[in-house]
């Protein structure tokens, strides 16, 4: 059975959207695998080349390089979700480009659409850590994270999440007998182990260029809400805001510097009036928001990492933060600057970075990350 | 040379005169060449400004015999500093001084055919070195780099560019301290007692940490298991290289010399004699075994705390446990101090960078 839906995708010259329209008719791919040109004809909104292309594809030999197919993936693990799979989202299914038959390793869960976290590969730290963030925050609330396990930004929202212990889904460009990135090998049996990898092309194709956009409009057919994290100028990610808006998808994107050229593009769609992302609230669905905002919910605010109370600093201690708040520093240029000896200022170095507000790379210190986002001016800096 | 002395004839009549003792002859003017002399390098850790965390990792390297690895972008000075090890090294003894100049000479490398190898030797192969070019090889067995750099350093450049194969060929010399090469007629053991220096990049691009760089976790993690773990487990020193912003840093300090820091480097070597006098094989801190760690490298309840909090924090392996008391005890006998203090954990712990950094990636 699963094999005609193989057979149907693999149509040549025949789209996903006239592949359903064929179906709307004939029901089944086997049907429209024995329908005659007669038949064919009767359907009003299909045009006379799908259907010659269609007669063309009616032979055996087709339909035995499905089987293989099928029989392929069955050996690998890889199993088949066709349209008419209940496991199937309704949401995703709507989308017109969405193909007819998805090959997936994994568990697909029913808690779907989800919300997409995507952006650049090239990514700042402060993309990874918006990424982690919002995906450690849909795992502590059960919510499917949707990604394309790219390098970046994808990859790191994806590993959030599974360390959040939470379910992700990931939609690659390329047969699930492969990995790409390579070194993405372990992140992705940890995603078909507690989430699933879906592909629209059988085992065995490698990935294309080409397969990427299409790719990314899986993303967001899966989706209700996507986020953009970082987008650079003409970049995938922005692709993947444009296709979410034609498939009627929330699109948030994540301000940063005007100065960053791995945000431009998530700027200019703020710019044209996608919202800017402030806060992982805004993840949860429209109705869910408005019942959290009417709540108090500072519990949850509560619960970041990143909100801990400023301790109390000694006087050696503000001066390097201080000091570091201007620019990261060789832990040389410290002692000199703060007329100290390496071993006092050591100690103070080490309490620093211990708390989480400092970073020392071999001699250079620097404010950890997180440190930016405290109010450090809450202690006068 | 020591006990030993020389006279010269000019024929046979005088050699019977002087075996008979009937004539007496003086020995020929002292030939007691500089064989533990002053170094006649070149380079001195002077002209090296603005990076005394790094020469305090290298200083603890060359007195415990600890092996150490330099992680920085191109063009850091990791080069420079590693070049500069070798004149910080105790003065050689004659012993050696004979070890390495007969090493040499059977590799046909003496280029002053008079005299004993003064100085201590510094190595550094290409990252393109056959396997055989660094162990030995050929007939007749000629030794490898890891013999010519016996008594010396081994400096490897770039070392996530060796190949794998023969950076895990290196893991018996370092362990063993000398090296077999078998042939069907014949096998030769050759001495590579080296002190290992390496130097890589530390991401694919090379400015990890910095904010130009845009290296997933994923890559870099990727990137650094190119070097095999045994090799890195044999490597208790990891120390980050910036480059120096001359305009700030040049003018306000003053760096010390390479006598001064050798100075050092020999004084705490006689401590760690004097400790290990007892046990054979071991003569620095590096090569102490568990048991005798748990012997000679005691911290207090304020040093363990301290351990104890960074392994929560940076999440280090048990396996890092050891090489952080051993550091630990470097530093303190660099600084005379029979026990270890807080002091020497906590600049122990700046030690090993790169094991730092894994707690903070994002990757699973």
């Amino acid at each position: 059975m699963n094999a005609y839906w193989v057979w149907l995708s693999k149509l040549k010259g025949v789209g996903p959207v006239s592949q359903k329209r064929l179906l709307d008719t004939f029901k089944s791919p086997q049907r429209i695998y024995c329908a005659t040109e007669a038949e064919l004809s009767t359907i009003p909104v299909v045009r006379p080349s799908i259907i010659k292309a269609v007669i063309a594809g009616q032979c055996t030999r087709l339909l035995e390089q499905a089987s293989a197919i099928v029989e392929q993936a069955t050996g690998e693990g890889i199993r088949l979700l066709p349209l008419d799979d209940p496991l199937y989202p309704a949401a995703a299914k709507a989308v017109p480009a969405a193909p007819v038959v998805l090959y997936y390793r994994g568990r697909i869960k029913t808690n779907l659409p989800g919300v997409a976290i995507v952006g650049s590969r090239r990514c700042t730290e402060y993309g990874k850590m918006v990424a982690a963030e919002a995906a450690t925050f849909l795992a502590q609330h059960g919510i499917t994270l949707i990604s394309g396990m790219a390098k970046g930004i994808d990859g790191y929202g994806q590993t959030a999440c599974l360390q959040a212990g939470g379910y992700t889904l990931a939609f690659l460009a390329h047969g699930l007998d492969q990995c790409y990135p390579r070194e993405h090998a372990t992140l992705l049996e940890r995603i078909v182990a507690e989430g699933a990898a879906l592909s629209a092309y059988p085992p065995g194709v490698p990935p294309k260029k080409e397969f990427f956009p299409a790719r990314n409009n899986l993303i967001t057919a899966w989706s209700h809400t996507v986020l953009i994290v970082e987008a650079g100028k003409e970049s995938g990610a922005l692709l993947t805001a444009r296709y979410a808006l034609a498939n009627g998808r929330r699109v948030l994107a994540v301000p940063n510097s005007i100065y960053c050229p791995e945000s431009i593009g998530a700027n200019q769609l703020i710019f044209q009036g996608i919202p800017p992302y402030l806060n992982p609230e805004q993840l949860l669905a429209e109705e869910t928001t408005a019942i959290t905002a009417s709540r108090n919910t500072p519990e949850l605010l509560q619960a970041q990492p990143t909100s801990r109370p400023v301790t109390n600093w000694s006087v050696q201690q503000e001066n390097i933060m201080r000091l570091l708040h201007t620019a990261p520093r060789q832990v040389e240029e410290l002692a000199l600057e703060l007329k100290t000896d390496r071993t006092t200022l050591l100690e103070d170095l080490w309490t620093l970075e211990l708390d989480g507000f400092i970073r020392i790379q071999g001699s250079r210190v620097m404010l950890a990350e997180s440190t930016n986002v405290i109010g450090l001016t809450t202690n006068e800096i | 040379m020591q006990g030993l002395e020389v006279y010269g004839f000019s024929d046979l009549r005088t050699v019977v005169e002087f075996l008979n003792g009937s004539k007496p002859y003086v020995p020929a003017a002292d030939l007691d060449i500089p064989a533990t002399g002053e170094d006649t390098a070149s380079v001195d850790f002077r002209d090296v400004t603005g990076q005394d965390m790094v020469i305090d990792a290298v200083l603890v390297a060359a007195t415990g015999g600890h092996n150490i690895l330099l992680i920085g972008a191109p063009g850091c000075g990791k080069s420079m500093i590693a070049k500069r090890i070798p004149t910080i090294l105790p003065a050689l003894t004659e012993e050696e001084a004979l070890e390495i100049t007969k090493i040499y000479s059977v590799a046909g490398q003496i280029k002053n055919r008079d005299i004993l190898v003064t100085s201590r030797p510094f190595r550094a192969p290409h990252h393109n070195a056959s396997l055989n070019a660094l162990i030995g090889g050929g007939s007749p067995v000629i030794p490898g780099e890891v013999s010519l750099a016996n008594n010396g350093v081994l400096f490897l450049d770039e070392i996530a560019e060796f190949s794998r194969k023969t950076l895990d060929a290196l893991r018996q010399p370092l362990e063993d301290k000398q090296v077999t090469v078998a042939r069907v007629k014949n096998s030769v053991t050759y001495p590579c007692n080296f002190m290992l220096v390496a130097a890589m990049n530390p991401c694919p691009c090379g400015y990890y940490g910095q904010k130009r760089c845009r290296c997933t976790d994923y890559e870099v993690i990727k990137y650094r298991q190119k070097i095999s773990g045994p090799i890195l487990d044999r490597i208790d020193i990891q120390k980050y290289v910036h480059p120096v912003d001359f305009m700030s840093m040049s003018k306000k300090s003053r760096s010390r010399s390479s006598a001064e820091l050798r100075e050092l480097v020999q004084a705490a070597r006689d401590r760690q004699q004097a400790r290990f006098a007892g046990i054979k094989g071991v003569t620095c801190n590096a090569q102490m075994n568990e048991a005798m760690i748990k012997e000679f490298c005691v911290i207090d309840s304020k040093g363990s705390r301290i351990l104890q909090q960074a392994y929560e924090r940076f999440h280090y392996s048990a396996r890092s446990f050891n090489k952080f008391l051993k550091v630990a005890r470097t530093y303190a006998d660099i600084d005379g101090a029979g026990q270890i203090e807080h002091t020497h954990i906590l600049a122990a712990l700046t030690s090993r960078d790169m094991d730092k950094e894994q707690a903070g990636m994002m990757i699973i």
